[in-house]
């Protein structure tokens, strides 16, 4: 997991190159962006979670 | 009227099943702090007590008709139980509760004794797991230390290695941080994000207005200085992982709940069961003053309901109200709700804010005024996109895009999920013949990676949510045989098992109930499939009837498309309604044919959006139907192209199918264009819910009614009887909440745009 920063003035980053590179051509470059969105946005979904005591469940 | 206090249910048990701890970290409220209960209470929880704190759970959720509770093991450490004695205890929970109703167990532990064995028991009763740890070697070894003084470190790294292990790594839920502001922030940050955990939470460390907590000078905040620093570089880094702290902030500064008693005005639904049998409040109380938690009730004298009803657990689910008039009066009192009601003890009261009330104040505005940035995708849109997105005529083009920009998404997921496989661990091979395939035959995987529930599969593996059936990385190793089976390729790949399946994705489920949760070597040909477990080998023609150990994926065909009826995913199970198990042929034979009437009338009565599911709609989940029978339907954010739904009529499904996919849509716009502005606010009304919505759901169900109401008016006008008032409710809900969502001023320029769009084609509609 990298915990490099982000810079949050990175260009945007090109989906139509990930669907048409093969796949062991990716470069962490190519795909942490879309991993982090997609993540991000499926986390604000569940993040909450139901428990309230200082546990996790 | 709306139950009060007294008649609130509990939702979530702490348990004491052990009252002993082996370590002696001197932050414990357990033994270091004020009560010193413990000192008289049995070392271990009693069979009898088991029984009677398992029987008043079950009664309390009978009663009250809970859909789940929770019950957290905790202690000192439950793992002193052994892992026999943790078996027994969780056997005996399932037994009495799991009858009643969904029964959630969690266990929080030290890690120091975990073991495979423990490991195993864990899993068999499906418990989730949180770790304690402080940090690195250096902010661990400050507190979290045996009794001789010795680290503890090394053994919860091993702890944390087992349960990263892919048979363990769905149990591990997370990890559990005590702040020590002499510590580093960032290398405590970056040492519990080397773990890899799932979660991530940070406490204060328990005081009182009395005991207050160390400081470097008075009045210094070093609390909301070390958390901003946290919070500051979590951000930065994209928020690799969910910080409960952090996300209840976020949640509540949108008027969302806060999960979590340590902050928000969220009811406090919890209660403690200690080795006697007694019921306690919160166990933090432990920390004000010795007796504090006590209710003096014990399991054996009173129902759950008596202690919900108690006046220190009734005045904490009071709200605001129950606050000081400090806190009462404080401008972020709804996302702070006081802090943890043990912190605000002091001179024999808790009418105090939090110990802490500047340091959570400061840390609350900072984490206000620096919101999440999202990042930024280009899927190559041509400027005309949302236009053409919200064009009631449907636009299968568009869909198209949607459908290449989603395999793009789920080639990153799964790239990633690869990045983190161990080196020749389960999947490695997987995913080498994967990548082979994704150049020799492209379409194969294209086709496999399209399919909604791997997307779903990759984000619960990535999260480390996956529970139950579902899979772990190994499953690359499936994807990329059910690729190799689609284009007719060798491999020879070892696939995992789980309970007794091996799915391969759209192509079908193996069934080998001798191997239970293990491995089985695949072999793929022009044509065939070989399956082989020990001496079990089975043998498949892609494309033959099902038997005693293949269950073919079946599709639902009519003449211009064809989708899954998807029964065999184990993660189709994504879409909060419970899918409904293999179905038997009768019952598939119905939504063969229910299918295809309802496609009829799709295509006669919406034809734009017939194109657009024969472009994008990939599967159909079959729901169970819950006991009322009411029919029901859902799409998953992880699913695109998948549609959930209880069995139903072809119109009923009709409208069904184009609703749904209208939420598909949208989950997928929103995957690569922000349509919301993340700040705007949360609680907008409107007609088709009692309760106020967050913007996105607005925007969601602006979508997929101004469909629906599109159909209805094609009904309305063909003198369907009822259609004209089905019509004018949901145009007149849509119409609503577009106003709604337009004064709010909620909505990003895309956002705003697709609205406009979705006004302009309504208003050619009749009245
Ligand atoms: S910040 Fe202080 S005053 Fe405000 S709610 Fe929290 S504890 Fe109370």
């Amino acid at each position: 997991m990298t915990t490099a920063p982000l810079r949050q003035d990175e260009p945007p980053v090109s989906l139509v190159r990930v669907r048409a590179e093969p796949l062991d051509r990716l470069s962490a470059a190519d795909i942490s962006p879309i991993v982090r969105r997609v993540m991000a946005a499926h986390l604000d979904q569940t993040r909450i979670p139901a428990a309230k005591f200082s546990s996790f469940i | 009227m709306a139950p009060g206090p007294a008649r609130a249910a509990l939702t979530e048990f702490v348990l004491k099943v052990h009252a002993r701890c082996d370590l002696a970290c001197d932050h414990c409220y357990v033994y270091e702090h004020a009560d010193q209960s413990w000192r008289r209470r049995p070392v271990r929880m009693t069979p009898d007590v088991l029984r009677a704190a398992a029987g008043r759970i079950a009664e309390h959720a009978a009663a009250h008709g809970l859909p789940d509770v929770t019950v957290v093991l905790h202690g000192g450490e439950p793992l002193l139980l052994g892992p026999d004695g943790l078996g027994q205890v969780l056997a005996e929970l399932r037994r009495v509760i799991g009858p009643v109703t969904r029964l959630r167990i969690g266990m929080q532990t030290n890690g120091v004794l975990l073991s495979e064995r423990f490991c195993d028991v864990l899993a068999e009763h499906d418990v989730a797991v949180g770790v304690s740890l402080d940090g690195d070697r250096a902010a661990n070894d400050r507190h979290r230390i045996y009794r001789s003084g010795a680290s503890s470190y090394d053994q919860v790294l091993r702890a944390l290695a087992l349960l990263r292990r892919p048979a363990y790594r769905r149990l591990w839920s997370g990890l559990l941080c005590t702040v020590d502001v002499r510590n580093d922030p960032i290398a405590v940050y970056e040492a519990l994000l080397a773990q890899e955990p799932s979660r991530i939470d940070f406490l204060l460390p328990h005081a009182t207005w009395d005991d207050p907590p160390w400081r470097p000078a008075a009045g210094d905040t070093a609390y909301a200085r070390w958390l901003r620093a946290v919070h500051d570089r979590w951000r930065a880094d994209g928020r690799p992982v969910p910080v409960r702290l952090f996300d209840s902030l976020l949640s509540t500064a949108r008027g969302g709940p806060s999960g979590t008693e340590w902050l928000g005005l969220d009811p406090v639904d919890l209660a403690v069961i200690e080795t006697d049998g007694e019921w306690e409040q919160a166990d933090s109380l432990k920390t004000a003053y010795d007796g504090a938690p006590a209710t003096g009730m014990t399991v054996f004298s009173h129902a759950a309901d008596d202690v919900a009803a108690s006046p220190l657990l009734a005045r904490r689910r009071s709200g605001r109200a129950g606050l000081s008039d400090e806190c009462r009066r404080c401008p972020v009192v709804d996302q702070c709700g006081g802090g943890l009601f043990a912190h605000r003890y002091g001179a024999g009261h808790f009418d105090h804010p939090s110990v802490y009330c500047a340091d959570l104040k400061e840390l609350i505005v900072h984490v206000n005024e620096n919101p999440p940035e999202p990042v930024r995708l280009d899927a190559g849109l041509p400027d005309d996109f949302i236009d053409r997105l919200a064009a009631p005529t449907g636009d299968r083009v568009a869909i198209g895009r949607l459908v290449e920009a989603q395999i793009a998404i789920v080639r990153a997921l799964l790239a990633e999920v690869a990045d983190r496989l161990p080196a020749g661990g389960a999947g490695a091979d997987g995913w080498e013949a994967l990548t082979a395939l994704d150049r020799s035959a492209p379409e194969s995987v294209a086709r496999i990676a399209a399919h909604p529930y791997v997307r779903a599969w990759a984000v619960d593996c990535l999260a480390g949510t996956g529970t139950g059936a579902r899979q772990g990385p190994g499953y690359l190793s499936a994807l990329a045989a059910a690729a190799a089976l689609d284009a007719g390729v060798p491999v020879r790949l070892d696939v995992p098992v789980r309970s007794g399946r091996l799915h391969l994705p759209t192509m079908g489920t193996v069934l080998l109930p001798e191997v239970g949760d293990g491995t089985a070597r695949v072999e793929t040909g022009p044509g065939s499939l070989r399956v082989r477990a020990g001496d079990v080998t089975v043998a498949v023609s892609p494309g033959a009837a099902g038997g005693p150990r293949w269950w073919p994926t079946r599709r639902l065909v009519a003449p211009d498309v064809s989708v899954l009826l998807e029964d065999g995913d184990p993660h189709r199970d994504c879409h909060r309604l419970p899918a409904d198990d293999r179905l038997d042929d009768a019952g598939a034979v119905r939504w063969a044919e229910t299918f295809a009437a309802a496609w009829q009338v799709i295509r006669d009565e919406v034809p734009g959006h017939a194109e657009e599911l024969r472009t994008g709609l990939r599967a159909v989940v079959p729901l169970r139907r819950s006991g009322d029978g009411v029919s029901e339907a859902s799409t998953a954010r992880q699913a695109f192209g998948g549609v959930a739904a209880t069995e139903t009529d072809a119109g009923s499904l009709a409208v069904l199918l184009v609703h749904e996919f209208q939420h598909s849509k949208m989950n997928a716009l929103l995957d690569v264009c922000d349509l919301v502005d993340g700040t705007g606010p949360i609680d907008i009304t409107v007609g088709w819910r009692p309760d106020p919505r967050p913007a996105e759901a607005v925007l969601h169900g602006i979508y997929a009614h101004a469909a629906v109401a599109d159909i209805w008016r094609v009904r309305a006008d063909r003198q369907v009887d009822g259609a004209q008032a089905v019509y004018r409710q949901y145009r007149d809900w849509t119409a609503e909440a577009i106003g709604a969502l337009q004064r709010a001023d909620a909505l990003t320029p895309a956002g705003s745009r697709l609205v406009r769009q979705v006004a302009r084609s309504m208003s050619g509609w009749p009245s």
